[in-house]
C-alpha cells in the first residue's frame, strides 16, 4: 500500500511540475511599482502614473570591483502615465509597452489629485482593492495640482531605498504632527463607516517660490502651523512636501487643514505623537517659545444629548519639554511656569476650537467622536437612523486643554546674557 | 596428564577437574556439541578435547588487535566524557558496565547472521525497562534469517518496524555515558560487533534532537542549544524551498527593498529561479558527500573551498543570484546543526521535495507537504512507541521533550516508554539544601 | 485519543462571513446550543455503550430508518468536504494563486485526505493535536500582533442589528461546531463514554473561546459596515498588521496556518465520511473506499457555479440546515429510543 501512495505521489509530482506551473512568474519578470498616481484623464476617464524603479545593471564584467563603492542604480526611475477608463485597463496598456508584467503589490503610494477628489473618488477606490495585489496598508494621498507630475518628482534625494523613505516620509507626523497618516483600509472604511469621514494626507511641489532673498519682514511672524502645503518657504530637498489633511464629505473631498489644524486634529483623534509647538512669549510678544509636546494620555471624549443636540465634551491632556526660550524671562522657575502653561493652554485651545469649527462648518466630522456617541444607542437600526453623520454640525463642543511642562532639558535656568553694559535693560 | 592422574579424580569428570584446578583463564566453559566447538573456534576460542572424554573445554584465548578506547568521531560535545565506543564487542559492554554499576544491568549475547555468525549484547535494566519491548527486541533479533549482517548499521534496518519512511527509528550514539543514559531512561540498548555504536530503541522524534552535552550544561544553556538546533531542522527542511515559493509565488511578501535587490541581482542569471535552487542545493550535497570521501588530509581544505569559492565563482560567472548562496549556506549549516545523522539524511531528501512542492504550488504546495509528511511520520511507531509521543498522542508530561527543565525537575521516565518503575529521583533531590527539609523526608519515608 | 477533536473547529478561515459587530458573543450562543445538543448526543450514547452513532440509530430506529439516518449524517459529511474544499480554493485563488486550476488544488487537497484516510484516524488524531499547539500559538499571534488597531468602539452598538436576531442567528449557527458529532461516530473506539464526554465539552468551550476571541478581533479592528465586505477578514487583518518597513508582512504565518488546519479539517471530515460509509455496509476495510469517496468528494467541490454560489448558497445552507443532521436527528434517536426503552436497553445488555 505504502509503496502504491509512493507511486502516485511521485506521479502527482512529475505530472504536475511536467505540465505547468500555472502561478509562476519569476522575480524578474515582474515591473514593480512603488507609486500609483491618479489623475482626472484628458483622453479618458482617468489618467495613471507609475512609478518603476528600473532593474538596469551596471554594464561590463569588470565593474564588479569599481561598482561596488557607489551603485548607481539606484535612483533610476520610468514614470508612464497613461489615460485610461479603469485602473485595470490602465496597467494593461501601461504593459503593451512594457517586457513585464505589473506588479502593484509593493505599492505603497497612492496619489490623487486634488481636483479628482473633490468630484469624488468612489469610482476608483473600491475597484481598486478587489485586487489581492493591492494592499491595504497603502497610503492615501491628496496632492495639489497634479498627481502626475507630483509622481514624476518623487524621487528622494536622500536615500536611494524609496520604499523605505515612502514609509519614513509618512511616520514623520509622529515628530510634527503636520500631517495625518491615513492608509487604504482606514480611507475606506471611513468612506463607509457611519462614525467619522474620512481623512487623507495632503501633499504638493513646492517650487520653493515662497523663499523669499529679499524684501521686508512681515508684521507678524507665522508660526510653523499656519503655513498651508506647498507654500512652505523653504528651499533645497525634495520639492514635493507632506503638510496639513484634506477633509472629505463621503468621497468627495471638502476643504483642507493647515499644520497647526491637523496637530489639533491629532490631538482629538488621540494620535498625535510629539511636535515643537511655538509661540509668541507670553510677556514679550518679540520673543518665541518652543516647546516640544506630547500626548500624556488619551483625549477623554464624551458625547450627551441634551434636547436632540449632541454635545461633546473634549478634554485634552498634553506634557511638554522646554526646547526654546528666546526671551530672558525665567519660565523654568516654578512662579513662572503656569504663565508658560496657560499661554499654551489658551493657545492649544484655540487652534482646536478654530479646527472644530471649521470642520463644523463643513458639516464633516473628521474626529470620530461618533464612535462615542454610539454608546447611547443600542441597535444599529436606532443608530443608522439617527445618522450622525449629518448632525455634527448642530453639536455643541467644550474644549479643555491640560497642559503641563514636566523637564526643561538640559537647562535648569536661564541666566541673563552679560553684555559691557552690565545686564540687558 | 597421565592416566593415574585421572583414575585418582574418580567419579569426578576430568574437564571439570581441569576447569576448576589447572586452567588459569578466567572464561573457561564446557561443551558437549561439537557443533557449538566448531562455532566458537573461528571466533577465537580454543577447544581442549581430551581423549576419553565426552565433552570438551572451550578457552577464552581470544587476543585480537583492537583499537584504544579513543575520542568519539561524530558526536563531539565540549563538556562531558570524551571517551567513544571502539570495533570491540566485550570493550563496548564494559565501558557501559562501567558508569552503570548495577547488578541489574542484564546483558544478554545473541548471535546474528547466519554465516558471519556476529554476536551482538541486548542491554538494559531490569526493573525499569518495560519486559514487552525487551521481548521484542529479543525476538526480532534472534528472528533475522539473513546470511550476512555486519554492525549496526545493517542490524538497525533488520530490526526497524517500518521501512518505507525517511525518518529513523532506532537512534544511534557512539558515546558510552549516553548509551548509560538511555539504559537508565528504560530503553533497551543494543551493541553489534563490528562497529563503534550502539542502537537504542524505542525512540521518539523529540529525542532525535538531545545530545548528551544538553544534561551536561546548566539548563538555559542546554534550553538555548536545544532551540538553535530546532532553529537549523526548521531551515534546513524549509528555507529553500521557502524562497522558492517567495520567490516563484508570494513576491509581496518580500520587503520591497530586498525584492528589488534580489531581483535586480537575479536580472542577468540565465537559469529560472527552481533550476538555480537545484543547482545550488545539489553542488552542496556535492561538496558534503565528496569531503567525506576525500583523503583526511585535504578533506578540511575542500569544504571551505567548496563553498565559498563555487558559491562566489558561481555569483561571479552569473549562474546564482548572491541571496541563494546564502539561502544554501544557511540551509547547510542548519542540516549540520541536527544531532542525529540519520535524520539529517532524511531532512535533506525531505528539502528537495519542499523545494518542488514551492515550485509548483507555492505555500499551498509546501503546506500540504507539511501536512502529507506529517501525517506519514506520525503514522510511525518505533517498537510500540508513537513517533510523536509525548506530543501526539499525549501522555503525562515529561520534562525533558523539547526544553529542559532544572535537573531536580526530571523526576520521572518517559511515559511513553511505559516503564515498571517511574520514578527516578526522590521528590526531593537536593536533601543538603536543608537540614528541615532533610528531616521531612525522612518522615515522609516512614509514613 | 479523542483530544485531537479540540483542533477541529479552529479553521479560522471560515469564521465570519456576513455577521456585524456582534459575531463574538452570538458565537457563543451557537456554542451553547451545540453543547446542549452535544448533551442529547452523550444521554443517546449513554444509553447504548461501547457503540457508535450508527449502530445506535439502527437499533434505535430500525434497520430502515437507521440507514435512512446514517446514510444522511454521511451525506452530510460528504458535502462538507466537498463544500470546504471549494471554497478553500476559491479563497486561495483570489489571495494566492489566481492562475491555478481549481481542480488542481482541489485534486491536492482530497489526495492530503485519501493519504490520510488511508493511513487511519490514530494519524490522523496524532496529526491535528500536533498541529494544534503551532496553530494556537500563530493565531494568538496574529490577534495579539493586531492590538494595536484595535478599536473598542467598534463593539457598538452593543446589540448591533438587535438581539432577536444575534440570538436566533447563533442558534442557527450552532452547527458551527457541528463537528462535535465525529465523536459520536467513534464512538466505539473511544476510551468510554466519559471520555467521549470530556473531550467533547472541553473542544466545544474551546473551540467556542478560540473562535469568539477571532470575532472579537475583528470586531475590533474592523468596523461592522466594512466587515461586512471583506472575502475573508482575517487575511486582510494580517495584512493589515505593520510595525515599521520590515514587519508588516504577517501573510506567511496566516496562509500556512490556514491551509495546515484547513487540510487536516478536511481530512478530519473525509475519514469521517469514508468511516460511516464503512459502518453502514459493516465493511471491515476501509480501503477499497477511500479513492471512490475521494472522487465523488471532488465532484461535490467542483459542482457549484462561481464563488458568490458557493458563500451564499452552499455554506450557509450548511451552516443552517447542517443542524438538522448533525443535531436534530441524534435527539429524535434518542426521543424515539427513550419511548422504546425496552428496546434499547435490552440492546444495551447484549
Amino acid at each position: 500500500m505504502r509503496r502504491l501512495i509512493s507511486v502516485v505521489l511521485l506521479f502527482v509530482f512529475t505530472a504536475s511540475s511536467l505540465t505547468a506551473c500555472w502561478d509562476v512568474k519569476e522575480i524578474d519578470q515582474w515591473a514593480y511599482v512603488y507609486t500609483i498616481g491618479v489623475d482626472k484623464g484628458v483622453d479618458n476617464v482617468f489618467r495613471f502614473t507609475f512609478q518603476i524603479p528600473s532593474m538596469k545593471q551596471e554594464e561590463g564584467a569588470g565593474s564588479g570591483a569599481e561598482g561596488r563603492g557607489e551603485p548607481s542604480v539606484g535612483n533610476e526611475y520610468y514614470f508612464i502615465s497613461v489615460d485610461a477608463p479603469t485602473f485595470y485597463s490602465g496597467v494593461n496598456m501601461v504593459e503593451s509597452s512594457l517586457s513585464r508584467t505589473l506588479s502593484y503589490m509593493h505599492a505603497k503610494y497612492l496619489v490623487i489629485s486634488e481636483d479628482l477628489a473633490r468630484e469624488g473618488v468612489e469610482r476608483f477606490i473600491n475597484s481598486m482593492v478587489r485586487s489581492w495585489q493591492i494592499r491595504r496598508i497603502m497610503h492615501i494621498i491628496i496632492v495639489k495640482g497634479k498627481a502626475s507630475s507630483f509622481v514624476k518628482g518623487f524621487v528622494p534625494k536622500l536615500t536611494s531605498a524609496t520604499s523605505k523613505a515612502q514609509t519614513g516620509f509618512m511616520d514623520i507626523y509622529k515628530d510634527t504632527g503636520l500631517f495625518i497618516d491615513t492608509n487604504y483600509q482606514r480611507f475606506l472604511e471611513d468612506l463607509k463607516t457611519t462614525y467619522r469621514m474620512p481623512v487623507a494626507t495632503l501633499a504638493a511641489l513646492n517650487d520653493f517660490s515662497n523663499y523669499r532673498t529679499r524684501g521686508n519682514p512681515p508684521k507678524e511672524f507665522k508660526s510653523e502651523g499656519e503655513y498651508y502645503v506647498g507654500e512652505l518657504p523653504r528651499s533645497g530637498g525634495n520639492k514635493f512636501e507632506f503638510f496639513g489633511t484634506a477633509l472629505f464629505n463621503g468621497d468627495k473631498m471638502v476643504g483642507q487643514l493647515n499644520g497647526d489644524e491637523s496637530r489639533a486634529l491629532l490631538m482629538i483623534r488621540g494620535e498625535f505623537k510629539s511636535a515643537s509647538i511655538s509661540i509668541a512669549d507670553p510677556k514679550d510678544r518679540e520673543y518665541r517659545i518652543t516647546v516640544n509636546t506630547m500626548m500624556k494620555k488619551k483625549p477623554d471624549i464624551n458625547v450627551e444629548f441634551h434636547e436632540g443636540k449632541p454635545v461633546i465634551n473634549l478634554e485634552i491632556f498634553l506634557e511638554a519639554d522646554i526646547q526654546n526660550l528666546q526671551s530672558p524671562t525665567e519660565y523654568e522657575s516654578i512662579e513662572q511656569k503656569p504663565v508658560l502653561e496657560d499661554a499654551y493652554k489658551m493657545y492649544i485651545k484655540g487652534i482646536i476650537d478654530k479646527t472644530i469649527d471649521k470642520c463644523k462648518e463643513l458639516n464633516v466630522d473628521v474626529f470620530g467622536s461618533g464612535e462615542k456617541a454610539v454608546k447611547h444607542f443600542l441597535t444599529i437600526q436606532e443608530w443608522e437612523e439617527y445618522n450622525w453623520l449629518s448632525r455634527f454640525k448642530d453639536a455643541e463642543v467644550n474644549t479643555k486643554v491640560e497642559f503641563t511642562i514636566r523637564r526643561t532639558g538640559t537647562i535648569l535656568k536661564t541666566s541673563p546674557i552679560k553684555h559691557r553694559q552690565g545686564e540687558k535693560k | 596428564m597421565s592416566k593415574d592422574a585421572l583414575e585418582e579424580l574418580g567419579e569426578e569428570r576430568p574437564t571439570d577437574y581441569l576447569m576448576e584446578n589447572i586452567l588459569a583463564v578466567h572464561d573457561v566453559r564446557k561443551t558437549n556439541k561439537y557443533s557449538d566447538a566448531v562455532m566458537q573456534i573461528p571466533s577465537g576460542l580454543s577447544a581442549l578435547f581430551l581423549e576419553e572424554c565426552g565433552d570438551c573445554i572451550l578457552i577464552e584465548t581470544r587476543g585480537f588487535e583492537k583499537r584504544n578506547v579513543d575520542s568519539p568521531k561524530v558526536e563531539t560535545v565540549v563538556k562531558g566524557s570524551q571517551e567513544g565506543f571502539t570495533e570491540n564487542l566485550r570493550t563496548n559492554v564494559t565501558l557501559v558496565r562501567r558508569i552503570i554499576k548495577n547488578e541489574n544491568l542484564i546483558t544478554e549475547m545473541l548471535p546474528i547472521g547466519n554465516t558471519n555468525r556476529l554476536s551482538c549484547t541486548v542491554m538494559y535494566l531490569e526493573g525499569i525497562t518495560n519486559t514487552k519491548v525487551v521481548e521484542e527486541v529479543k525476538k526480532r533479533i534472534k528472528r533475522i534469517n539473513a546470511d550476512f549482517v555486519l554492525g549496526d548499521g545493517m542490524l538497525e534496518q533488520f530490526i526497524e518496524d517500518n521501512s518505507f519512511t525517511l525518518f529513523p527509528q532506532v537512534i544511534s550514539s557512539e558515546r558510552p555515558d549516553r548509551t548509560a543514559s538511555f539504559i537508565m531512561e528504560g530503553k533497551v540498548v543494543i551493541i553489534a560487533e563490528g562497529t563503534p555504536f550502539a542502537l537504542a530503541v524505542p525512540v521518539t522524534f523529540f529525542g532525535l534532537f538531545h545530545t548528551s552535552e544538553d544534561t551536561f550544561v546548566r539548563w538555559p544553556g542546554g534550553n538555548f542549544l536545544r532551540l538553535i538546533r530546532i532553529f537549523g531542522l526548521f531551515c534546513a527542511t524549509f528555507l529553500p524551498g521557502l524562497y522558492v515559493a517567495l520567490t516563484l509565488y508570494h513576491i509581496e511578501m518580500i520587503p520591497t527593498e530586498l525584492l528589488i535587490s534580489i531581483a535586480r541581482a537575479k536580472e542577468l542569471v540565465p537559469f529560472p529561479t527552481l533550476l538555480e535552487v537545484l543547482i545550488m542545493e545539489v553542488s552542496f550535497e556535492l561538496i558534503r558527500e565528496g569531503g567525506i570521501r576525500v583523503p583526511n588530509v585535504i578533506g578540511q581544505t575542500l569544504g571551505i573551498v567548496g563553498a565559498l569559492i563555487l558559491g562566489q565563482a558561481a555569483v561571479a560567472a552569473g549562474l546564482v543570484s548572491p541571496m541563494l548562496v546564502i539561502v544554501a549556506s544557511i540551509t547547510g549549516l542548519g542540516s549540520f546543526a541536527i544531532p542525529n545523522y540519520t535524520l539529517a539524511i532524511a531532512i535533506r531528501i525531505e528539502r528537495f521535495l519542499f523545494i518542488i512542492a514551492g515550485a509548483v504550488l507555492g505555500f499551498y504546495g509546501i503546506s500540504l507537504m507539511a501536512v502529507i509528511l506529517t501525517f506519514f511520520a506520525c503514522s510511525i511507531k518505533s517498537f510500540g512507541v508513537p513517533y510523536f509521543v509525548p506530543v501526539a498522542p499525549k501522555t503525562k508530561v515529561n520534562t525533558d521533550v523539547i526544553l529542559r527543565f532544572p535537573i531536580w525537575a526530571h523526576k520521572e521516565r518517559p511515559d511513553a516508554l511505559n516503564t515498571p518503575n517511574k520514578k527516578r529521583k526522590g521528590n526531593n533531590v537536593k536533601l543538603w539544601i536543608s537540614e528541615d527539609e532533610e528531616e521531612g523526608t525522612d518522615k515522609e519515608g516512614k509514613k | 485519543m479523542a483530544i485531537c477533536n479540540k483542533i477541529f473547529s479552529t479553521t479560522p478561515g471560515y469564521i465570519t462571513k456576513v455577521i456585524g459587530n456582534t459575531g463574538w458573543y452570538m458565537t457563543l450562543i451557537s456554542c451553547a446550543t451545540a453543547l446542549v445538543f452535544f448533551g442529547f448526543i452523550y444521554l443517546l450514547l449513554k444509553r447504548f455503550p461501547g457503540r457508535n452513532i450508527i449502530e445506535i440509530y439502527d437499533a434505535s430506529l430500525g434497520r430502515v430508518m437507521g440507514f435512512i439516518f446514517s446514510f444522511l449524517l454521511m451525506v452530510s459529511f460528504l458535502l462538507s468536504v466537498g463544500i470546504y474544499t471549494r471554497e478553500f480554493t476559491d479563497i486561495l485563488k483570489i489571495y494566492a494563486l489566481p492562475a491555478t486550476p481549481p481542480s488542481v488544488i482541489i485534486g491536492t487537497m482530497i489526495f492530503a485526505a485519501v493519504v490520510a484516510a488511508f493511513l487511519g484516524i490514530e494519524t490522523i488524531a496524532r496529526v491535528a493535536k500536533l498541529a494544534f499547539y503551532p496553530a494556537l500559538v500563530g493565531y494568538f499571534l496574529i490577534l495579539i500582533f493586531s492590538l494595536n488597531i484595535f478599536k473598542p468602539t467598534n463593539l457598538l452598538p452593543i446589540f448591533g442589528y438587535g438581539l432577536d436576531k444575534t440570538v436566533i442567528t447563533g442558534i442557527l449557527r450552532g452547527s458551527a461546531y457541528d463537528e462535535v458529532v465525529i465523536l459520536a461516530v467513534f464512538a466505539g473506539s473511544l476510551q468510554g463514554i466519559e471520555h467521549i464526554k470530556k473531550a467533547g465539552f472541553i473542544s466545544l468551550l474551546l473551540s467556542g473561546f478560540i473562535i469568539s476571541s477571532g470575532l472579537l478581533c475583528f470586531a475590533l479592528v474592523f468596523e461592522y459596515r466594512a466587515i461586512q465586505e471583506l472575502t475573508i477578514a482575517a487575511y486582510v487583518m494580517t495584512r493589515k498588521i505593520a510595525y515599521g518597513t520590515f514587519f508588516q508582512r504577517m501573510d506567511p504565518i496566516f496562509l500556512l496556518l490556514w491551509i495546515i488546519t484547513t487540510s487536516i479539517y478536511i481530512s478530519i471530515l473525509f475519514y469521517t465520511t469514508v468511516s460511516i460509509y464503512c459502518k453502514i455496509f459493516r465493511l471491515q476495510d476501509a480501503k477499497p473506499v477511500v479513492v471512490p469517496m475521494a472522487v465523488l468528494a471532488v465532484s461535490a467541490a467542483i459542482f457549484p457555479r462561481d464563488f458568490s454560489s458557493v458563500l451564499s448558497v452552499y455554506v450557509q445552507g450548511l451552516r443552517n440546515y447542517g443542524n438538522i443532521t448533525f443535531f436534530i436527528m441524534p435527539a429524535i434517536a434518542l426521543g424515539i429510543a427513550v419511548i422504546r426503552n425496552k428496546k434499547g436497553e435490552s440492546k444495551c445488555a447484549d
